[in-house]
């Protein structure tokens, strides 16, 4: 492995753990709530189930 | 306004057909080479029925039959119930299916004869690839229309799985199979030695990854909160599993090479990526088993949600142990060894399987117009014929492997090799036999599933069963039940 | 927060911008790793003391691959003393260099063949893929009979050794011209043990580290 490419490899690995923890926090905040637990009850939602 | 979209349950039914035959006739086929390795004579001294030109067939049977079938019939299944709408292109749909049994039966009929690139897992010639790629993209083309015309706004999670399935196998197929034909039967690989060893098990693994893992996970979240009866355990945790598992697994397939001629850092990498990997998959099989919390009861009674629970359980140890096989110290004992097929068989008779026969089970009876299976004693003799099968082959297949192993690289005092190599295989022999019994039994289960549905189908067969009405409009949030309050 | 609610949600609600974000994920990994190799693969070539198979061996080989001796049979020796002193000096890239598909492998139910050439006799080899129990006696190996009844096919060797001189491997013309004589009167059985007894005999690794 050539030293460019570790630097490339070192950046692209930084970037995407700041990415990563970048989805958490984002996913993690309250004002998406409601719509996910909406969305956790769709499988459930299906049209046979309605009378 | 008069509701008059309808779900396209008729190619759901399809790939459920296609699933149950597959299934009994890979898996079939499993056991028979399975008994060749313990009697030799069964391999007849015929060519077509040799061990090493028919393995590929219990391998494409099983994975790319069977669970290819049951992925796509499940996906389309998962794709208008989590959309609210029917499927788009309905003839290119119908192609998929058609498109995919022709791959499979010309791959299953080539393959004993000789006509094989050998690339594991990739084994049909370079004609069958190409109808791979283009059932595959058709696929692709579907589900995404799919999606495009839901009247549900957000993509539901198991929609991302299968999405993120599609793309990748497409992905890894076509750049493993690049190759230049030399005749109908025959085709040289473009990559050789070295790099063609690294495409391969970036395909390999990356089929493991996606075909087998993200696949299978879209079928479970959704088949998973419908047969508990309740909301998934935590939403927003599995859009954090989905990034980081479609991330790190593609790093992780030169964790096959370890210790080979493949370039020291590459294995660094992959085996640090395959320690990564145990979150994502730990998150997801956690979420899939917290869904059950609170609904054990149920669980109890229900056998489709029993081959659920022990399919999460089998995902989170098939998964434990292949970070564990992918540390070096580790690898050098386990690979080349049984312990890689005991490994295998606990992820695909474990986990796939198991989800999938739980979900065809959850799902089989709606796409069928009937209110439950035609016999649910008989999918509790499925699920015990399974799971004692399952157990024996993994128990039986990890003892052989760890004591290939130790064989191998036991020295006496002065440091010469004990064991000449054929010792390993006389120690192994009885293990052979119990895998072929564990083998026996899980085919046995699956001809009771076929059974079953067969029966289940009745009145499918008989054209009596009416489409089910898409709900139009999309009920607004609002309307919805108030949600249940957060369990802790 | 509303703000930047936005763009993530953008992909949770569009089925395009999801995918494209999927497939650049999953493309990540693959070129990171892939790339570099390519890169290498050239350096790899340029190893001296590797040759291209000659015709009787090359047939052999794709019996070899025909066969599928993949699924019992590795051909890569690990750098661990347990399978140097078993099998010989660890496997080097450049012994591969030719070898398309590769034949490394992933399974032992029988022993690596990376350097089995001449380790044991034509005839016993022979005897053995007729009849492996004949030789050793507790072996679970298939018995191959029909390799000794197929005449190898000498117009298609021209056009094999052709392709993969278009994919760079170092055939002359003269070398293609010159294989179908290579293969008269020759069955399967003759190429395949000519390429088994060709495995790890080239001098590779006497140079290497």
């Amino acid at each position: 492995m050539t030293a460019a490419w570790g630097q490339v490899a070192g950046i692209v690995t930084v970037v995407m753990m700041l990415l990563f923890v970048g989805i958490w926090i984002w996913v993690w905040n309250d004002g998406h709530k409601p719509k996910y637990d909406r969305l956790a009850r769709l499988p459930m939602a299906d049209a046979e189930d309605r009378p | 306004m008069p509701n008059t979209e309808t779900y396209n349950d008729q190619i759901v039914r399809l790939f459920l057909l296609a699933a149950a035959v597959w299934g009994v006739a890979g898996m079939a086929i499993g056991v028979f080479v399975a008994a060749q390795l313990a009697w030799p004579a069964l391999n007849f001294d015929t060519s077509w029925l040799t061990f090493s030109r028919l393995r590929p067939n219990h391998t494409f049977g099983v994975i790319f039959a069977f669970g290819g079938s049951a992925l796509m019939g499940t996906c389309y299944y998962v794709v208008q119930r989590t959309g609210h709408t029917r499927l788009a292109l309905p003839g290119l749909a119908t192609f998929t299916f058609w498109g995919w049994q022709l791959v499979c039966v010309l791959a299953m009929a080539t393959m004993p004869f000789g006509i094989t690139q050998s690339k594991e897992y990739a084994e049909p010639e370079w004609f069958i690839d190409i109808l791979i790629a283009a059932v595959w993209v058709s696929f692709g083309a579907v589900f995404f229309a799919t999606l495009a015309r839901r009247r549900i706004k957000h993509i539901y999670v198991a929609n991302w799985y299968y999405g993120a399935f599609i793309i990748a196998v497409a992905l890894l197929h076509i750049v493993n199979n690049i190759v230049i034909p030399v005749s109908l039967t025959k085709s040289y690989p473009v990559y050789s030695g070295t790099v063609d060893a690294m495409v391969q098990w970036w395909y390999g693994h990356n089929a493991v990854a996606f075909f087998l893992t993200a696949g299978f996970l879209g079928m479970m979240y959704y088949f998973v909160p419908r047969q508990a009866q309740q909301p998934l355990w935590s939403y927003r945790f599995s859009i954090v599993n989905f990034w980081a598992l479609i991330s790190v697994y593609m790093w992780a397939g030169s964790h096959h090479l370890l210790y080979t001629a493949l370039p020291d850092w590459v294995q660094s990498v992959g085996m640090a990526f395959s320690i990564l990997l145990l979150m994502p998959s730990w998150g997801s099989a956690a979420n899939g088993l917290f869904t059950f919390n609170g609904a054990w009861q149920r669980v109890a009674s229900d056998p489709a949600a029993k081959f659920m629970v022990l399919a999460l359980v089998f995902y989170a140890a098939a998964t434990t142990e292949g970070s564990l096989m992918a540390v070096k110290t580790v690898n050098s004992l386990s690979h080349y060894t049984d312990w890689t097929v005991a490994h295998v068989h606990s992820g695909a008779i474990g986990w796939v399987a198991m989800i999938t026969i739980g979900s065809l089970y959850a799902m089989a009876p709606r796409a069928l117009g009937r209110p439950a299976m035609h016999s649910k004693r008989s999918m509790e003799l499925h699920f015990w014929m399974h799971t004692a099968g399952l157990i024996l082959y993994v128990a039986a297949m990890w003892t052989a492997g760890v004591t290939e192993g130790l064989m191998w690289r036991a020295t006496d005092a002065n440091g010469a090799l004990i064991h000449p190599f054929i010792d390993s295989l006389i120690a192994i022999r009885p293990f052979y036999l119990i895998r072929f019994l564990g083998g026996l039994l899980i085919v046995g289960g699956m001809i009771v599933m076929a059974w079953n549905l067969w029966h289940t189908a009745a009145d499918a067969r008989a054209r009596l069963i009416k489409p089910i009405p898409v709900p139009i409009p999309e009920p607004e949030p609002l309307q919805m039940p108030a949600p249940v309050p957060a369990r802790a | 927060m509303a703000k930047g609610y936005k763009y993530f949600e953008a992909v949770e609600k569009h089925a395009g911008k999801l995918g494209i974000l999927t497939a650049i994920m999953v493309s990540i990994g693959g070129l990171a790793e892939i790339t570099p190799l390519f890169v290498e693969a050239h350096a790899i070539t340029a190893v001296e003391g590797v040759a291209p198979y000659d015709p009787l061996r090359l047939a052999g080989k794709d019996i070899y691959v025909r066969e599928g001796c993949y699924t019992c049979h590795t051909q890569m020796i690990r750098a661990l003393r347990a399978e140097t002193q078993r099998y010989g000096h660890y496997s080097i890239s450049s012994e591969s260099v030719y070898d398309r598909p590769h034949q490394w492998g992933s399974k032992r139910t029988g022993p690596d063949l990376a350097r089995v050439g001449g380790k044991y006799s034509d005839e016993w080899q022979r005897l053995h893929l007729m009849d492996p129990r004949a030789v050793v006696q507790a072996s679970n190996m298939p018995a191959y009979p029909w390799l000794a009844d197929e005449q190898l096919d000498a117009a298609d060797i021209s056009a094999r050794m052709r392709a993969l001189q278009r994919l760079g491997d170092p055939y002359t013309a003269a070398d293609i011209a010159a294989a179908p004589a290579a293969l008269e009167g020759k069955t399967s059985l003759d190429a395949l043990v000519a390429y088994l007894q060709g495995l790890g005999v080239s001098p590779a690794t006497e140079a290497a580290p």
